[in-house]
C-alpha cells in the first residue's frame, strides 16, 4: 500500500476476526498486542498497552523482547520455526513475566496530560513524556478508541532494529486502534456483564440461604408455640401434685416410709418442670428474678434429680461445693444452668464415668466447675459449643449450651470450657458473688 | 393477722395455694377471675394479693390497674406460668413476680418479704 509496510486491508480484516473471537480481557490485550510486534502484522519491537481506569491511563501489557541478545534470539526462532500470525495469536495468554511487563505495571499518567492527544489519530514522537518511559524518542502513541470512548492507548517502538516508525502505514494503525478500541470495549462489557452475573448469583444464592434459614425459623417458631401452649396447660397440674406432695410430707412423721416415695413423686414432678421450661423456651426473654442462693443447695437440687440416672449408669460424683457460699442469682435459671451442665457431662462420659463438680472462690466471683471424664471437646468446637443449634450429638437442636450461656450472660457471669484433670471437658461458670440474707426477692 | 387474697381461675391450684398460705398463717380468701378479685378488694381490707395473668372475663393485668385504684398500698404478687411478661411487672405497679412453680417455698417468701414477716 503507497510502499508502506504493514498490514494491508485483507490481513487487517483476519486479524480483526481473530481479536474478536477473544472475549476475555486478558486475551484480547494479549492478541492486541502480539498483531503490533508480528512481522506479518505491524513488525514493531515492542508494544505498550496502558488502559484508561478512572482518571488515570494504566500499564496494563508490555510486550517484546528485554533487550538486543533477546530480540536476536526471539528473532531468529521466529524466523526457524516459521510460526504464522495465526499461530501466534492463538498461542496468546500464555502468561510470560518479564522486566517489561513488571515495568508496565509501574506506568500512571492522569488523562489530562493526554489532553489533546486523545482522538482517533496516531502521532509519532508525541505526546514527548513517553520517551522518558520508552527510552526512545522514536515511538507511535496509538490511542484506542472503539464506538465512542478511548479506553486505552498503545505505544510502540523500534528500539531494536531502529527501523523508521514513519515506514509504518499510519492509516492503517488508525483503522487498528479503532478495531482494538471495540475489542476492549466489548471486552469490558463482557468482564462487567460476568461480574454482574456472579453478583446476580450470589444474591440468588444469599436468598435461597435466607429462604431457607427463614423456613427452619418459622418451623421453630411454630413448634416453640405450640410447646409453649402445652407448657402452660401442664405447668398448674404441676404445681399441684408436687405442691399437694409437700403439704403431705410436712403432715406426716419425719421418719414415716411413705416419705420416700413421696421424695420420688416430688423429684419427678421437679423434673417435669424443668423439662418443660427446656421445652417451652421460655428462656428467650427472661428477665431473672435474682437473690442470694446457696450455691451448695442449687447443686444439690440439680444432683437429685439426676441421681436415679447417674446411679444407674454407676457414674462416680464428687461434690465438693463447700457450705455457706452464696451466689447472687435466680434459683430456677442456675439449677437450669447445672442441670444441663451435668446432663452434658453424663452423656460424655457415658458408664463407669467420673463427674466432679468443684468451686473455687475469686475476689468477687465463684467459679463453678464441672468436670467429667469423657471425651473432651474438640479444639475446633471450642468457638462453636456455645452457638445455637451447634450440637455434636444426634439428637436434639443444639439449644442446651446457648441456653446456658444465655443465663450465665445474663447473672452478669460468663462460662468457660477446659480440658479437665479427670481427661474429658471441664465447663467453668464464673457467677458474682451474692450477700449474707436473702433480700430483693422481687428484684 | 394478714390477710391475703388469691385469684386463679385453677380451683385446685387455688385451694392448695389457700391451705399452704393457711399454714403459715394468714387469712386467706379466693376468686377465679379478674372481675371478681376486684369486688372482693372493694369489699374488704386486704393486705396482699396474689394475681394469676391468665384468667377468663378480666385478666390479671387489667384487674392490677382496678385493685390499685380502689387501694393503693396493697401488695401484688404476679404468679403465672408465663416468664413473657417478667420485664413489665414493675411498670404495672405489681411487687413482685412469681413463676408457677411446685416448690412454693419461693412464693411463700416473697409473701412474707412484701409483708414485712
Amino acid at each position: 500500500m503507497g510502499g508502506k509496510e504493514g498490514p494491508d486491508i485483507r490481513d487487517l480484516l483476519k486479524i480483526d476476526e481473530f481479536l474478536h473471537s477473544a472475549l476475555e480481557l486478558d486475551q484480547a490485550l494479549c492478541r492486541i498486542l502480539t498483531a503490533l510486534t508480528a512481522g506479518e502484522g505491524f513488525g514493531f519491537n515492542r508494544a505498550l498497552l496502558l488502559l484508561r481506569k478512572g482518571e488515570y491511563f494504566e500499564g496494563e501489557k508490555w510486550i517484546g523482547p528485554v533487550s538486543h541478545e533477546d530480540a536476536a534470539r526471539i528473532w531468529e526462532e521466529l524466523e526457524r520455526k516459521k510460526i504464522t500470525l495465526q499461530e501466534m495469536l492463538e498461542q496468546c495468554g500464555e502468561k510470560r513475566e518479564n522486566v517489561l511487563s513488571k515495568k508496565a505495571k509501574e506506568i500512571k499518567i492522569h488523562y489530562e496530560k493526554l489532553q489533546g492527544y486523545l482522538e482517533r489519530k496516531v502521532r509519532i514522537g508525541e505526546p514527548k513524556f513517553f520517551s522518558e518511559i520508552l527510552g526512545t524518542r522514536e515511538f507511535a502513541f496509538l490511542p484506542l478508541i472503539g464506538r465512542e470512548n478511548c479506553t486505552g492507548i498503545i505505544l510502540a517502538d523500534n528500539i531494536y532494529s531502529g527501523k523508521k516508525i514513519e515506514e509504518i502505514d499510519v492509516n492503517m494503525l488508525e483503522f487498528y486502534g479503532a478495531i482494538a478500541g471495540a475489542v476492549i470495549e466489548r471486552a469490558l462489557l463482557y468482564t462487567e456483564l460476568r461480574k454482574e452475573k456472579e453478583r446476580y448469583e450470589q444474591a440468588y444464592r444469599k436468598m435461597k440461604e435466607l429462604q431457607e434459614s427463614t423456613r427452619r425459623v418459622e418451623r421453630l417458631a411454630a413448634l416453640g408455640e405450640a410447646t409453649a401452649m402445652i407448657a402452660h396447660e401442664l405447668r398448674n397440674p404441676l404445681v399441684i401434685i408436687g405442691g399437694y406432695t409437700d403439704y403431705i410430707m410436712k403432715k406426716l412423721e419425719p421418719g414415716e416410709k411413705l416419705q420416700e416415695k413421696l421424695k420420688v413423686i416430688k423429684r419427678t414432678v421437679r423434673r417435669l418442670e424443668l423439662a418443660l421450661m427446656n421445652l417451652s423456651g421460655y428462656l428467650k426473654d427472661v428477665s431473672p428474678g435474682y437473690r442470694s442462693l446457696p450455691l451448695s443447695s442449687v447443686i444439690q437440687d440439680t444432683l437429685l434429680i439426676l441421681g436415679p440416672e447417674m446411679e444407674k449408669m454407676e457414674i462416680e460424683v464428687e461434690k465438693e461445693i463447700p457450705e455457706g457460699l452464696t451466689v447472687w442469682g435466680d434459683p430456677e435459671l442456675l439449677r437450669h444452668v447445672f442441670l444441663n451442665l451435668l446432663k452434658n457431662a453424663v452423656e460424655a462420659c457415658g458408664r463407669g464415668g467420673r463427674i466432679r463438680i468443684w468451686c473455687e472462690e475469686r475476689e468477687n466471683e465463684f467459679v463453678v466447675s464441672v468436670d467429667d471424664s469423657g471425651p473432651g471437646v474438640k479444639r475446633e468446637d471450642v468457638e462453636e459449643i456455645f452457638k445455637p443449634f451447634f450440637s455434636r450429638k444426634s439428637s436434639g437442636l443444639g439449644l442446651g449450651l446457648s441456653i446456658v450461656k444465655k443465663i450465665v450472660d445474663a447473672h452478669g457471669g460468663r462460662i468457660e470450657v477446659k480440658e479437665s484433670p479427670l481427661g474429658g471437658a471441664s465447663f467453668q461458670v464464673y457467677l458474682p458473688k451474692g450477700g449474707e440474707d436473702e433480700e430483693n426477692i422481687a428484684r | 393477722m394478714k390477710r391475703i387474697l388469691l385469684v386463679d381461675d385453677d380451683e385446685d391450684l387455688l385451694e392448695l395455694y389457700r391451705e399452704t398460705l393457711q399454714e403459715e398463717g394468714f387469712s386467706v380468701d379466693t376468686a377465679t377471675n379478674g372481675r371478681e378479685a376486684v369486688e372482693k378488694v372493694k369489699e374488704k381490707e386486704y393486705d396482699l394479693v396474689v394475681l394469676d395473668i391468665r384468667m377468663p372475663e378480666m385478666d390479671g393485668i387489667e384487674a392490677l390497674g382496678y385493685i390499685l385504684g380502689e387501694r393503693k398500698d396493697i401488695k401484688v404478687v404476679l404468679n403465672t406460668a408465663y416468664a413473657s411478661y417478667k420485664d413489665n411487672f414493675l411498670t404495672w405497679g405489681a411487687d413482685a413476680y412469681i413463676l408457677k412453680s411446685s416448690d412454693l417455698s419461693e412464693l411463700v417468701a416473697a409473701i412474707k418479704k412484701l409483708l414485712c414477716l
